[in-house]
């Protein structure tokens, strides 16, 4: 219940989509309840990233780890409810009456808040991940990868268990 | 051609094609289905491409709008196209397009995860794994921070956001509330 709840505050201040409140999630539910380690988190978002469909299903996948399917579940859609009504309300409303203007204004705001975000992200799991140096290696070239070529992202994760089996 | 759907689609203001729920889910699905580490680029390539339900401008526009709102990206883009195009069900055929078939998908990989989380010797793997999943997203924010005009406003208003969430560990909805209208704010001035 309180993860639903805390999913549902997250929904309406995830600017940067589902990525950039994972290190809040990760915050909850490793560091303060323990409901899940640090390995077992960052295993989940790259279990959600190696399988096809939108990043947002990691909330399932969370869930389902702490209290079976139907937690999993609750959380997909505790995550998606409220945003998605905003959605919808924005949907129906006509944004161009709003001005282009505003509009330009909002999407160049918030758009270092995002980057800043989904980084910590990144960083926030990487650090969570345990391991030797090999493990935080691959990581980090996993990283540089994604930023200067199309590195397909399931070849990376397969390399990354390779690499951390053996390493 | 549609007079046999007991409930047929709404017509679009903008006079695109007809699009019924059914095939909003079945397309969404489709979206949702080829997309492995990010989903976006295979709407663009499903709504404009291949169904030509949108213009070039149109999805873009789409995009934008899907990204500056709060939540999953994605999903607020099959949203927003929803209810345009089929009203409010529309908006529901498309989201859940989008999350049935990949949940159904993630449980099963979720379970078996369950079964051999514990294997000593898979332990090292998922580690390896659980390190190379944040170096993508590591990847993906150094793309993003790509597009941003390096201006020293941003540069500090991005920084903050990093430092209070992964340095300070403050709750990321107060670093939103905090520098969300701080952002807007300055971008809105620096266009006066």
């Amino acid at each position: 219940m309180e993860l639903l709840g805390h999913l549902a505050v997250l929904s309406l201040v995830s600017v940067g989509g589902a990525h950039a409140v994972l290190p809040d999630l990760y915050r909850v539910v490793v560091t303060e309840q323990a409901w899940l380690t640090g390995t077992q988190f960052t295993t989940l978002v790259a279990l959600s990233q190696a399988a096809p469909g939108p990043n947002v299903l990691v909330m399932a996948l969370i869930g389902q780890q702490i209290g079976g399917v139907a937690l999993g579940v609750a959380a997909l859609v505790a995550f998606c409810l409220p945003s998605s009504v905003l959605a919808y309300l924005v949907a129906r409303a006509d944004l161009r009456a709003a001005g282009a203007r505003w509009a330009r204004a909002v999407k160049e705001g918030l758009a270092p808040v995002t980057v800043g975000l989904v980084l910590a992200s990144g960083f926030v799991l990487m650090t969570g991940t345990g391991g030797n140096w090999a493990i935080h290696a691959a990581g980090a070239a996993a990283a540089i990868l994604t930023a200067t070529t199309r590195a397909s992202p399931l070849l990376l994760i397969a390399l990354g268990a390779a690499i951390g089996a053996f390493a | 051609m549609r007079r046999m759907d007991p409930r047929p689609s709404i017509t679009p203001p903008s006079g695109g094609p007809r699009i019924t729920r059914a095939q909003l889910f079945a397309a969404f699905s489709g979206i949702a289905l080829a997309g492995f580490g990010g989903v976006l680029p295979h709407a663009r390539r499903m709504l404009v491409e291949r169904k030509g339900w949108l213009s070039d401008r149109e999805m873009t526009e789409l995009l934008s709008i899907g990204q500056l709102l709060p939540g999953p990206n994605i999903v607020n883009v099959g949203i927003l196209f929803g209810v345009r195009r089929c009203g409010a069900l529309g908006a529901l055929a498309a989201a859940a397009g989008l999350l049935v078939a990949p949940l159904v998908l993630v449980l099963v990989l979720g379970a078996a995860y369950l079964q051999f989380a514990d294997l000593p010797w898979l332990k090292g793997a998922f580690q390896g794994v659980g390190a190379v999943a944040a170096g993508l997203i590591l990847g993906m924010g150094a793309r993003l921070a790509h597009g941003v005009p390096p201006r020293p406003a941003v540069v500090a208003l991005g920084a903050a956001a990093f430092a209070g969430v992964a340095l300070a560990r403050v709750p990321l909805a107060w670093v939103v509330l905090a520098l969300a209208p701080l952002g807007v704010w300055l971008a809105w001035r620096s266009r006066a």
